[in-house]
């Protein structure tokens, strides 16, 4: 007994009873995850409020006699004529090291069963992106691991690059290759899934973790059976905590997955909170719901840090129609974007980026010199089979000039396809480029030629593993390493058997 | 400084003007309305255990009224479930200086 009061006494020391001031309010009218509020006339913008049940909510809507609010969890227990207390503060995500690995709400609350996060820091889930003067050009390379984008679409850290598609087309696909890319760098994964089905969340969770990625990775979940003002709120959350890691310098990638949902939960939002609504029912402000999220992915320069967030937002598209109003509001936004097509996935190209209608308009600056080498060409002669590969069929009528470019525009294609969990090093990846691109797979037939990079690699990684070490380490196609890379390909081609 | 006579000359010769005579009932309305927010937004409704003294209470709205800077009435309640201390609300400002809410707040702390 006498230790049960010492623990008590404990845990008290240090207390002191004291007054509190509060503001409260009282609740006119709840539904739909929505709360109008009468009094509160010092409530400001996106405060937090505190129901009586214990569930947080945020303020929206501030008009002449009420504010409109959405509950950020249980509905359960709020009801009209309670007291709504104001707490003054603006909303706030925990950040910090003990993040990695877990898996979060649009809050920061653990979902995973590991127990209570220590947080170190407390973010704003609101905050105005880095001015002008803090930042510097994105120079340097994320490398995704996938050679079509790697090679033809590079992306630098701290770009924005979207990835755009219909359904079942990979856009996740890619996003969750480039996190498991990272898992042996220094950077800070932040996948957030907004709206997506709670097993295609678990299939992710599984497979970051099978591949020892999810060390490194914060997973921050809304999934389709939450509240859609925690949906809204995730991409903001997710970003929160990346910048907790920028302001320590170090480097970030968040992909949002997907903003097509994220916008949708906000139209629904809006439309509940009744304000007027405009194309396609979204509201006035869907451009700046994007807008200012993804101006938050940023690189600083080195007196503010040097730190950077890459972002990587997916849109879902209905029917490949890029003209809709959330999409076109993306891609304007974004710096490029990864247009993957349906007809090239269900064709076997995969992943089935387009390449003609792909861009990334910041990051060849960010392309390693290797790369850039050995993929300059490639882009040229892809471009060239593009436009010729409708005559592809008439391959008896051609002349010979034009068989050729199509030959070799086919087998690049083939050279860029790679599976889901396939990721490949700089160095293997320019080995594959530059040797189809050189023409050492000439004598093959097109659907010979992924085997026998494969194997090409394979027999480099174990007769000269130093090439692609190299490659790896210094970045650039010296002449010492070309001679070597044609040295060792000729030679596996004198033992290569079908 | 127009007077209060001049104010509804005013109100009137407007209404007559746009033809609205006929809606002076519902401006009369909302005018009370207003004046009844006004005479909420100067009330201080004060909750303590047990009656206050006429020393105390002429102590409290002194200090309210510096502290709000506003001259407000005070309207008592008595609520035993507050144990002691006072709770005093003007507007949707609560000032909680109750047992009650002491305890509630060791209450937390433990189950933190």
């Amino acid at each position: 007994m006498a230790s049960f009061i010492e623990e008590l006494e404990q845990h008290l020391n240090g207390y002191k009873p004291t007054g509190v001031l509060k503001h409260v309010g009282s609740i006119l009218e709840v539904g739909d995850g929505i709360v109008t509020v009468t009094g509160l006339d010092n409530a400001k913008m996106a405060e937090v409020l505190r129901f009586s049940n214990g569930s947080y909510g945020l303020v929206l809507n501030l008009n002449r006699e009420t504010i409109g609010a959405v509950v950020l969890g249980e509905l359960e227990g709020i009801e009209s004529g309670q007291q709504v207390e104001a707490t003054g503060q603006l909303l706030e995500v925990p950040a910090g090291e003990a993040m990695l690995g877990r898996i979060v709400n649009a809050l920061g609350q653990p979902l995973d069963g590991k127990g209570p996060i220590k947080h170190e820091k407390m973010m704003s889930v609101e905050k105005m992106a880095a001015g002008v003067i803090t930042r510097k050009a994105v120079e340097v390379p994320l490398q995704t691991g996938v050679k079509a984008i790697d090679a033809l679409i590079p992306i630098g850290r701290g770009q924005r690059e979207l990835i755009i598609g219909d359904r079942q087309t990979g856009k996740s696909t890619i996003a969750i290759q480039t996190i498991m890319n990272q898992k042996e760098t220094e950077m800070v994964c932040i996948y957030v899934a907004i709206g997506q089905k709670a097993s295609f969340v678990a299939q992710t969770v599984a497979l970051l973790e099978k591949e020892g990625a999810l060390a490194n990775t914060i997973i921050v979940v809304a999934d389709a059976a939450s509240a859609a003002a925690l949906q809204y709120l995730a991409p903001y959350s997710g970003t929160a905590m990346a910048e907790y890691f920028l302001e320590k310098g170090r480097d970030s990638l968040i992909v949002y997955d997907d903003l097509s949902k994220h916008a949708w939960a906000y139209r629904q939002m809006s439309l509940l909170l009744r304000r007027p609504s405009g194309r396609e029912a979204y509201p006035g402000d869907v451009f700046y719901l994007h807008s200012r999220l993804l101006e938050r992915a940023c690189r600083l320069n080195e007196k503010y840090g040097g730190g950077s967030i890459t972002a990587l937002p997916i849109i879902e598209t209905q029917a490949g129609d890029v003209s809709a109003y959330i999409p076109t509001n993306v891609i304007s936004i974004t710096d490029g974007q990864i247009y993957l097509e349906a007809d090239l996935f269900y064709s076997g190209i995969r992943p089935a980026v387009n390449v003609g209608t792909s861009v990334s308009r910041v990051g060849s600056a960010a392309q390693t010199k290797a790369m850039k080498k050995v993929a300059g060409k490639m882009k040229i002669e892809l471009s060239q089979y593009r436009e010729l590969a409708a005559f592809a069929q008439f391959a008896s009528d051609l002349d010979e000039m034009t068989k050729k470019t199509i030959e070799r525009g086919g087998r690049l294609t083939e050279i860029l396809k790679q599976g889901p969990t396939e990721l490949l090093s700089l160095g293997e990846q320019v080995l594959q480029v530059w040797a189809v691109s050189e023409g050492y797979a000439n004598s093959l037939a097109k659907t010979d030629v992924q085997a026998w990079s494969v194997k090409l690699l394979e027999y480099v990684k174990t007769s000269s593993p130093e090439i692609i070490e190299k490659l790896n380490k210094e970045k650039v196609l010296s002449d010492e390493v070309l001679a070597m890379m044609k040295k060792a390909v000729e030679e596996f081609n004198n033992t290569y058997v079908k | 400084m127009q007077t209060a006579q001049e104010i509804a000359d005013g109100i009137l010769m407007l209404l007559e003007k746009r033809g609205l005579t006929h809606s002076l009932p519902e401006v009369i309305s909302l005018l009370s309305e207003h004046q009844a927010a006004q005479k909420k937004f100067n009330i201080a409704i004060i909750r303590t255990a047990i009656e206050l003294n006429s020393n105390e209470r002429d102590m409290i709205v002194e200090e309210l009224s510096a502290l709000f800077g506003r001259q407000l009435q005070i309207e008592e309640h008595i609520d035993e479930t507050i144990i002691g201390g006072m709770y005093i609300q003007v507007g949707d400002t609560v000032l909680d200086y109750t047992v009650s809410n002491n305890l509630k707040q060791v209450q937390d702390r433990l189950e933190k």
